[in-house]
């Protein structure tokens, strides 16, 4: 069942960085646990995954420094995506066409030509068509969260230097006991 | 042939009735990552453990090989502690079912407040040897200023030129690996396996003052698990798969390690009071391990095991409101009145299980190569915000085991309250330069039991 308490919204500042590093395109957040806010929530503190949404996603970037850059994929480190993939190019040392992605999100840069794109912030409309992902629980200490294009190269100092960006994210908790971490305590206590 | 002789105790599995001692063909099985065979910072590598069916595992002679990489410009040197290792940011092992059976995160901190907590000689020698940790390992890099190539070869870091590799073999620090008994994943539902999710490329290694220019990355490789795979004769498997099917819960013990983190900020000094969200039901100890939050994302600085001890002077747990020990651990720095050194330790021992234990060292008394003398302690080190200041190897730990037994620890699943580190610090600390993070790392019981019906293993801790 869908409760209220199942979901949870999470608001980004990158300014707001644990480190404050002034550039945007690599950067670290403490997220401590949901269980420091929320104590009562304690089942989703063991829950070993969640979904997450990427709703919102403005920047403050140059039109003139995108180049090749179609696409900008918000990349998220320290998680597991179990459900996520993506495409590789073979080579010597790569033999697999397919592998495991941490993909959050993906933002079109919308550039139309070398002074103008669509629209003045990046991802800004009301269509929000970046869907649920499955993750590993997000709240559970450190998150990088890293920008890169769309091959999955971090994006240059001239877009992300002392630039910011603002994000929201939807996370909803399933309840599903299969995949809760601690399924039954009295397992323990019985010995 | 099998014989009617006592069942070892790594086969007696719960309430599984008494059985004869099988016969067991022991081979080996490596073990692959199934979603790639290159991988990079923040990447996952997943490992599926490919057990033949009415098979067990010796997970506790198992061992992990990669080849790690320096794909950056310059020469990159790895972690004095560990080595290698530092790729591993986290670590975890998902069931046939998708459930979670362990998660460990900051793994690499962890093992490196492990092997602090090792004689140099065994840090120096097959640490250094398997995972690539230094030659000299007690002495402490700067932690607020570039390591120079003179600080470095006096640690004796092992140095990777660029685009030369390293092959690391490393034991996993893992519950899952280090339960009681043989892993009988040969009689589980579907394929379980490991998640192992890279460090970025800057906390991977160390690059001196000197290169400063050069970006740090790494690579991993040819990623191998290596698995003793036990084979019980049809006698035995046909025992075994009836008590499963009678509806015996299968049921294995294990100590697992929780992460949960906190921050101390900039500037920040006096009175400390961090909480901390852990709901296990059998906590063991309590291991908290500092390091300065930059550092652990600059490429130009101990990344993984730059502990600091954030000027703390005296510290203790409150647990459910109630605050363990009633009196403060002391932690004093002075070189005239004395420090408390000692106690510090004591007190990390007994949390780790090592107290009193001759077989156990500490990773910080540095050695001068052929001189009767010499050798200074950098155990607890006062003063962090100098610009000469060095890393620790202290942690803030504490002990809450009752008994040395199987669910003998701490219940904080009942309490309403969070866990709260508190502690005094002065304004000479390592947070004097900036925030720190800490990485509290909650040691405790955990049961793992596989359903005989379904086949499925859960977690219970």
């Amino acid at each position: 069942m869908k409760a209220i308490q199942n979901y949870y919204y999470l608001y980004i500042n990158s300014d707001d960085n644990n480190t404050g590093a002034t550039n945007c395109k690599n950067i670290n957040f403490n997220l401590d646990s949901v269980l420091m806010s929320a104590p009562n929530r304690q089942y989703i503190e063991n829950q070993a995954y969640c979904y997450v949404k990427l709703c919102y996603f403005a920047m403050d970037i140059s039109p003139d420094a995108i180049t090749t850059e179609t696409t900008i994929q918000v990349r998220v480190g320290g998680v597991n995506f179990p459900n996520t993939f993506e495409t590789q190019p073979l080579s010597t040392t790569n033999h697999y066409n397919l592998m495991s992605s941490n993909i959050l999100g993906v933002i079109p840069t919308k550039k139309v030509d070398s002074n103008h794109y669509y629209i003045d912030y990046l991802y800004a409309n009301p269509d929000y068509d970046n869907t649920y992902v499955v993750m590993g629980n997000i709240f559970k200490g450190q998150l990088n969260i890293q920008l890169t294009d769309q091959d999955g190269t971090v994006l240059g100092d001239t877009l992300t230097n002392n630039k910011s960006y603002n994000m929201k994210l939807e996370i909803y908790f399933p309840e599903n006991k299969e995949l809760d971490f601690e399924n039954d305590k009295n397992e323990l206590l019985s010995n | 042939m099998e014989d009617n002789s006592t069942t070892p105790m790594e086969m007696r599995l719960s309430e599984v009735p008494g059985m004869p001692s099988p016969e067991m063909e022991l081979t080996y099985v490596t073990a692959i990552p199934m979603n790639g065979s290159t991988f990079t910072q923040s990447q996952e590598v997943r490992i599926g453990l490919n057990v033949p069916t009415d098979c067990f595992v010796d997970l506790k002679r198992a061992y992990l090989k990669f080849k790690l990489k320096n794909t950056g410009a310059g020469t990159c040197q790895l972690d004095p502690l560990i080595g290698g290792v530092s790729v591993i940011d986290n670590w975890r092992v998902i069931g046939g079912t998708g459930a979670l059976l362990e998660e460990v995160i900051h793994y690499n901190a962890m093992y490196a407040a492990m092997n602090a907590n090792k004689s140099v000689d065994t840090v120096s020698s097959i640490h250094s040897q398997t995972e690539g940790a230094s030659t000299n390992p007690a002495v402490g890099l700067k932690i607020n200023a570039n390591p120079t190539d003179a600080d470095i070869a006096n640690t004796g870091l092992k140095a990777l030129s660029t685009t030369n590799e390293f092959v690391v073999t490393h034991r996993p620090q893992s519950a899952f690996f280090n339960a009681d008994r043989y892993m009988p994943l040969g009689f589980t539902q579907g394929l379980t396996y490991v998640s192992i999710t890279l460090c970025q490329n800057e906390t991977f290694g160390l690059i001196s003052a000197e290169d400063a220019a050069n970006a740090s990355s790494f690579s991993v490789s040819e990623v191998e698990l290596h698995l003793p795979i036990l084979k019980p004769g049809p006698e035995f498997a046909n025992m075994f798969r009836s008590a499963m099917s009678s509806g015996v819960p299968i049921q294995i013990h294990s100590v697992g390690i929780q992460n949960t983190q906190q921050s101390i900020p900039l500037d920040s000094s006096g009175e400390q009071t961090l909480t901390f969200s852990t709901r296990k039901r059998s906590v063991k100890s309590l291991m908290n391990v500092l390091r300065k939050n930059a550092d652990i994302t600059d490429k130009n600085r101990n990344s993984v095991s730059g502990f600091v001890n954030g000027g703390i002077t005296e510290y203790n747990f409150s647990v459910g409101g109630m605050r363990i020990p009633a009196q403060r651990i002391k932690v004093n720095y002075s070189a005239t009145t004395g420090t408390d050194k000692g106690e510090l330790l004591s007190n990390q021992q007994l949390a780790l299980g090592h107290y009193s234990s001759d077989l156990r060292g500490i990773c910080s008394q540095t050695r001068t190569v052929g001189a009767k003398t010499g050798g200074v302690s950098t155990y607890l080190q006062d003063a962090e915000n100098a610009n000469t200041a060095i890393q620790s190897k202290c942690q803030f730990s504490l002990d809450l085991e009752s008994y040395n037994a199987a669910f003998a620890g701490k219940n904080l699943a009942g309490q309403g309250l969070p866990l709260v580190f508190h502690c005094n610090s002065l304004a000479t600390g390592a947070q004097d330069i900036g925030a720190l993070l800490c990485d509290l790392y909650v040691i405790h019981d955990v049961v793992y039991v596989l359903d005989g019906m379904t086949g499925v293993i859960t977690a219970n801790s």
